[in-house]
């Protein structure tokens, strides 16, 4: 047996055990397998491995863990800004937000540049000046991990 | 051997459909089906009981933010353990607990797996565990996942390719690589 051709039947044998070969590719290792020693001793090898893998056992959860779970749970339902999030975050929810953003956005493009318009500007200025805390404010800061969450779930419906 | 995309009858996915319209029963009757075993799961990758806790304790937190998006596009598991093992991967890449190990405790072990009989065999039988674990932290993460995710988790590659986002031939390589790796090395002790 040609050690190339060992090689590639070698890299399917574990598709083989799994049964995730091809009827085609399944013939052609079974009768490669029927004369190479070499490739059913590695069959048998694998064949082992994968026995003493599946006999590895699961972890089980701890006695308290549905009552953490449940504490959490809670926790997670009363935090005013995850609730508003998560209503944001709502397919119909964020279109109107998005169509509201761009409108709003458009009118302060005509009134910014319109000529004489600085008083606008520094009006809207003076409004964000005024309103510096809101900057600040820890618990919005803290939870920023929320929009993060968002992008993973709409990634997650792309994936899907 | 790829997938149809009809979808069979899911009856997870009905609960996760009903919690998407708020109840909380059926929420619950989801993490109660799946949260044990996603601690086994994460424990594969964490090796610490108290860690994998946290972490289904944090895949279910994410099912529930994520609740009223859901639409039943996959089969409810395999929508659960892509949320899985990325928040597994995530994990593991910011490096906080990797390399954190602890050796198997009886307490710790499903009832439903049968301890072999015997302390001598029992011995062994830890010893070729922590062999096997060893291992396995050694692993790329990514062949690391692929290998939980069939050899443990039971999933074929097909599904194992929706849950990583690669193609089903590439899990074939992930799964090869991983398995046959811990066959050599299993063999050189």
């Amino acid at each position: 047996m040609s050690a190339k051709k060992c090689e590639k039947i070698q890299s399917e044998l574990v598709a083989y055990l799994d049964d995730e070969l091809e009827e085609t590719q399944r013939k052609l290792v079974e009768s490669h397998l029927s004369e190479c020693d070499s490739c059913s001793m590695a069959l048998a090898q694998l064949k082992q491995t994968m026995m003493q893998v599946s006999a590895l056992p699961a972890t089980a959860p701890s006695d308290e863990f549905l009552l953490r779970f449940e504490k959490r749970l809670e926790k997670e339902k009363t935090t005013p800004l995850r609730a508003l999030v998560a209503w944001l975050a709502r397919p119909r929810v964020l279109v109107g937000t998005a169509v509201a953003t761009t409108f709003l956005l458009l009118i302060f493009l005509v009134l910014a540049i319109r000529p004489g318009s600085t008083a606008v500007t520094n009006t809207s200025e003076m409004a964000v000046a005024g309103h510096l805390d809101l900057f600040s404010d820890y618990e919005a800061i803290k939870n920023l991990d929320i929009l993060e969450d968002m992008e993973f779930i709409e990634a997650l419906d792309e994936d899907a | 051997m790829e997938e149809k995309k009809v979808l069979k009858p899911d009856p997870d996915a009905e609960l996760m459909l009903r919690a998407a319209t708020g109840d909380e029963a059926a929420f619950m009757e989801l993490f109660k089906r799946y949260a044990p075993a996603l601690v086994g799961f994460a424990d594969r990758f964490f090796r610490n009981r108290a860690i994998a806790e946290e972490m289904a304790q944090e895949i279910f937190i994410k099912v529930y933010r994520a609740r009223r998006s859901y639409e039943q596009r996959s089969r409810f598991t395999t929508w659960l353990y892509t949320i899985a093992t990325r928040t597994c991967l995530n994990e593991l890449r910011r490096g906080v607990h990797r390399n954190i190990t602890k050796p198997l405790d009886d307490g710790e072990v499903s009832a439903k797996v049968q301890v072999t009989e015997g302390a001598e065999e029992n011995l062994l039988g830890r010893q070729m565990a922590e062999k096997i674990k060893n291992v396995l932290d050694g692993l790329p993460d990514k062949q690391r996942a692929a290998f939980i995710l069939v050899r443990f988790e039971g999933k074929s590659y097909s599904e194992a390719g929706q849950i990583l986002g690669v193609t089903r031939s590439a899990v074939k390589s992930l799964v090869f690589r991983s398995t046959d790796t811990l066959r050599r090395q299993l063999q050189q002790e």
